[in-house]
């Protein structure tokens, strides 16, 4: 973005309260600032709400997050100051724009992680996961999903604290029989029930992303970085074994089991391929109990919280220390794309064909 | 939860009282930002005084749930009682001659739909209108980002609808000495029908109205909860917790008892004076409205010209060749 736009205008001039300091962003429904409160000084992140392309006037998405965000206040939780409106006039043309306010975060963890300076001890990430594990015990105890778990999704401010963001997929859910899209959560982090059709699915959606989060803090980078669907599903087969019913009863009973074509014989290989990266024991076996095929079978947050990953020496340092290191911001969206890759790179199947200029960081449809 | 909703926080009032002098307030602002030099016998002749804006709002609240009660396909309860709440909200700090309640109460009904998870898109909407669909779209989706702000976007709204289920439940597996709440069941929703052309929803919790509408239901069969309010739903409290809710439950009911109708020839007297006095800038169908959605239109046109002439330019060789293979 060219400077003078950056600085030229200033935010709200109905109240003339913020202005823009620069863009940090791109959220799932529309771009970020960072901004300042021009009487109080305190810096704040706006995200726009895109109304453009919308048929059905302010998108649903980001009804559901203000709602959500209106009832969600917990430490591990972004904090949703207010919703500002630029007013229609005939400066802007009688467009009017929305807001949403949040209080400002340092850094994201997509973007500290691909900054090889920033090295995590093992106390450093488990606090990480300690704290991310435990906005998910939050949210999932006040019956939301986030749906769209990734680490650029997850703030850290400099003071160390983890907020869990972006709650433009987020929802309601209910423990009755219900139909939810299942075209939600980035493709890298997506976990198996959705990719094979499940629409009735609960909070162990987030915690397969909460894993893929778990096993980034030590690759550096996502662990299973498909480009389509079922490139997805062969890389996850790859690390988890074979979807089959003998592991995972029920699974046949998923629309997409028998349409797509899923690896077999492959053997669950969690432990040993990121041996690797993790020496730690416990850090293993909690990362296999959230990489759990089985949604049924996978750990919820509680249990995970209470897992002795936690509990045993080294126990969960705080991070103010380490970040204190750094004064400049980090986030995914300024940062220079990651290394592709670092422990699943299977050949490509021959006859597999791409879609070109395909993009696997992509959201499909925003609604339900 | 209710009692740290913002609800509880930002729409409950005292009473009657405290609405009506803010309802005042909203008409005496409007009128003041248009009365110039007239005199006050001409701002009565000209303007709707609160009186009224009040009367016209319950006749909208009449149009709103006829059209909720026809709607297809059928709505659940709680997108009814979200809509009148926000229409309700809606003219607590607004004058309707500043916007008219037959813009915002279809608005009102639009985003309670997309609030309340039952999910209309807008042609399906329009389609339980009739006359031009088209107008009444644009008209729902221009005033829909007003009425999220003028309800400080606080969207959530608590219903009686759960409540009162909890509470059936709660006689039935605490209270023994009724053991047949079930036949109250009607008599208390239509009590809560009712309570939604009142004004209870913003003086009391939802939990209250419930309770009010049960406790209505059993008096009219003979039957009394006022023990079970005392004894065992207020078990815990002290003595006057338990005074102060049923002294609560007779100012709902009384409240909702004294909703009465507005006159068909009262409400078209009204309508025919808004349509002198309302704000020309909110009307879909005045001149300056159509002029400033031109403007908007001209520029959205700009941009797409813009879009595509940028377009053209990054694939201009293959545009050409397409054109030469022709």
């Amino acid at each position: 973005m060219p400077k003078s736009e950056e600085s030229s205008y200033p935010f709200c001039p109905d109240e003339g309260k913020y202005e823009k300091l620069a863009k940090i962003g791109q959220g799932t429904f529309g771009e970020v600032f960072k901004a300042r409160d021009k009487k109080t000084k305190t810096v704040v992140a706006m995200k726009k709400v895109l109304m453009e392309n919308e048929k059905e006037g302010f998108p649903i998405t980001a009804l559901r997050e203000i709602k959500i965000l209106q009832v969600l206040k917990n430490d591990n939780i972004v904090n949703l100051l207010e919703i500002c409106r630029i007013k229609a006039t005939p400066y802007n043309r009688y467009k009017s724009t929305v807001y949403l306010v949040f209080e400002f975060c340092e850094h994201d963890l997509a973007g500290l992680l691909s900054n090889p300076q920033v090295k995590f001890s093992l106390a450093e990430i488990k606090k990480v996961m300690q704290q991310l594990l435990n906005g998910l015990y939050y949210i999932h105890s006040n019956k939301i999903l986030h749906r769209d778990m990734k680490a650029a999704n997850i703030l850290i401010t400099k003071a160390g604290k983890l907020k869990l963001a972006d709650f433009g997929l987020a929802r309601a859910f209910s423990d009755k029989l219900n139909r939810y899209t299942n075209r939600v959560v980035t493709l890298w982090y997506r976990p198996p029930e959705l990719l094979l059709g499940e629409r009735n699915y609960g909070p162990a959606i987030d915690l397969w992303g909460a894993g893929c989060i778990m096993a980034e803090m030590w690759t550096r980078s996502p662990i299973m970085q498909g480009n389509t669907e079922q490139h997805q599903l062969t890389l996850i087969s790859q690390l988890c074994g074979s979807i089959v019913p003998e592991t995972w009863p029920g699974v046949e009973k998923l629309e997409l089991f028998s349409k797509i074509e899923l690896p077999k014989g492959q053997k669950r290989k969690v432990k040993e391929r990121l041996h690797g990266y993790v020496k730690d024991q416990y850090a293993l076996d909690l990362l296999d109990k959230l990489l759990s095929l089985d949604p049924s079978k996978r750990v919820n947050s509680d249990d995970a919280l209470n897992h002795d990953f936690f509990w045993v020496d080294p126990l969960p340092q705080d991070l103010n220390h380490m970040l204190s290191r750094y004064n400049k911001s980090m986030f995914e969206y300024l940062a220079p794309p990651r290394r592709r890759a670092p422990i699943n790179q299977p050949p490509q199947a021959p006859g597999v064909v791409r879609p070109a200029g395909h993009n696997p960081d992509q959201h499909f449809e925003r609604i339900f | 939860m209710f009692s740290i909703s913002t609800q509880a926080k930002y729409w409950l009032f005292t009473g009657e009282t405290e609405l009506a002098t803010c309802r005042a307030e909203a008409n005496r602002s409007y009128i003041s930002s248009r009365r110039a030099h007239l005199t006050d016998n001409e701002v009565a002749s000209c303007f709707l005084t609160p009186m009224e804006e009040k009367l016209l709002s319950r006749q909208y609240e009449v149009v709103l749930r006829k059209f909720c009660s026809e709607f297809q396909p059928p709505m659940p309860k709680c997108v009814i009682g979200t809509s009148l709440a926000y229409f309700k909200r809606f003219y607590v700090h607004n004058s309707n001659m500043d916007y008219h309640p037959k813009d915002i109460m279809l608005t009102c009904v639009y985003l309670a739909c997309k609030v309340e998870e039952f999910y209309v898109p807008i042609g399906q909407f329009v389609k339980n209108l009739r006359g031009d669909r088209e107008k009444f779209a644009d008209a729902i989706l221009s005033f829909e980002l007003t009425l999220m702000s003028k309800l400080n976007y606080h969207l959530t709204v608590h219903n009686p609808f759960r409540p009162m289920e909890g509470f059936i439940i709660d006689i039935k597996t605490r209270y023994k000495d009724i053991q047949n709440i079930e036949i109250v069941r009607r008599t208390a929703e239509e009590f809560m029908e009712r309570s939604l052309q009142s004004d209870a929803c913003l003086i009391f919790s939802p939990a209250q109205i419930a309770l009010a509408a049960l406790s209505f239901g059993a008096t009219k069969e003979g039957l009394s909860l006022d023990r079970y309010i005392k004894e065992i739903l207020f078990k815990t409290a002290t003595e006057k917790e338990a005074e102060d809710t049923l002294y609560q439950l007779r100012r709902v009911k009384f409240i909702v008892k004294n909703t009465e109708s507005v006159p068909r020839e009262q409400a078209q007297a009204i309508q025919k004076k808004l349509d002198q006095c309302r704000n020309q800038e909110n009307n879909p169908d005045s001149d300056v409205y159509k002029q400033r959605m031109l403007e908007k239109l001209d520029e959205e046109e700009d941009v797409r010209h813009r879009k595509r002439a940028k377009l053209v330019a990054d694939d201009e060789p293959m545009f050409f060749s397409l054109e030469q293979d022709r």
